[in-house]
């Protein structure tokens, strides 16, 4: 069923797969900005170290709230609900995506 | 000719009606492009026991057609990217001769993850790379499983339904 190759494949897959993650955390540092954009559009920019709630209206209605450093989407009225579920983020690099209103809220550093 | 059309047709709408009932199995993960890629049987299946044209023709009209028909028009773009690009890796990985259906499947898996993210980060944002830690595992295992379906499919169907290459 397995030919010598396959499992060589498999192997070399999960090694640059696991090489990648550990690049990404130790790459990972605190972010202090949150960008928004729609359909790759910029939409805004919200500091983290404030609390606060952030609409976002374009394809379909997103509420976004930064507490505590932190960043979640609180509600959205998308069909999959995804990004409602998705974790806070806080370091840069890390992002909420909601693909059917063609949201993306990442964080980055910016001095 | 006419055989060639009515094979076509035939995976085809195989390939459909297991794409079709993939969406009724949500996989509740919250990754969004994450899928068993169950069709993918049918593409592996042509590549062994057909030309390359009709293997990618399968696929490319699949991803229209279901996109189309079950109403996911938003995830085209991607589906087609990592369609068209997984299809063209696994033609290319059947020429090493040390790589059976698994190798093949799993390389195909992780390329149509590679190719939609691409589609995606070119569409939305860069920031959905970071999606990638998470399909790729979930490809290698989906490729596994794919290719053992296919090698199965390949050792017990009748030599009638596999066309003769001419």
């Amino acid at each position: 069923m397995f030919k010598r190759g396959d499992i060589f494949v498999i192997v070399l897959v999960l090694a640059l797969t696991v090489a990648g993650t550990v690049g990404a955390l130790l790459l990972r540092d605190q972010g202090n900005t949150l960008c928004v954009t729609i359909d790759g559009q910029e939409y805004g920019k919200y500091a983290l170290e404030l609390n606060q709630v952030i609409e976002i209206t374009g394809k379909g209605n997103n509420v976004l709230v930064i507490q505590d450093g932190q960043a979640y989407m609180q509600n959205a009225d998308c069909p999959d609900k995804i990004c409602v579920h998705h974790a806070p983020i806080s370091r840069s690099g890390e992002a909420i995506v909601c693909l059917p209103n063609g949201v993306v809220a990442e964080v980055k550093r910016e001095e | 000719m006419a055989k060639k059309v009515a094979r076509l047709g035939l995976f085809l709408c195989a390939a459909m009606l297991i794409s079709y009932i993939e969406t009724l199995l949500p996989l509740p993960l919250g990754v969004p492009g994450l899928k068993i890629g169950l069709a993918n049987t049918a593409v592996l299946f042509l590549l062994y026991t057909d030309r390359f044209s009709t293997a990618l023709g399968v696929n490319v009209l699949r991803i229209l057609l279901t996109h189309i028909l079950f109403g996911n028009v938003m995830g085209l773009a991607y589906a087609l990217t990592g369609g068209i690009l997984s299809s063209c890796v696994m033609f290319l990985a059947k020429k090493i001769p040390a790589l059976g259906p698994v190798g093949i499947s799993v390389l195909g898996a992780v390329c149509h993850n590679l190719g939609q993210t691409a589609a995606a980060a070119l569409l939305l944002s860069p920031a959905v790379f970071y999606y990638l830690l998470f399909l790729v595992p979930a490809g290698v295992v989906s490729g596994i499983g794919i290719g053992i379906l296919a090698w199965l499919l390949l050792k017990r169907t009748p030599t009638l339904l596999k066309a003769q290459k001419s």
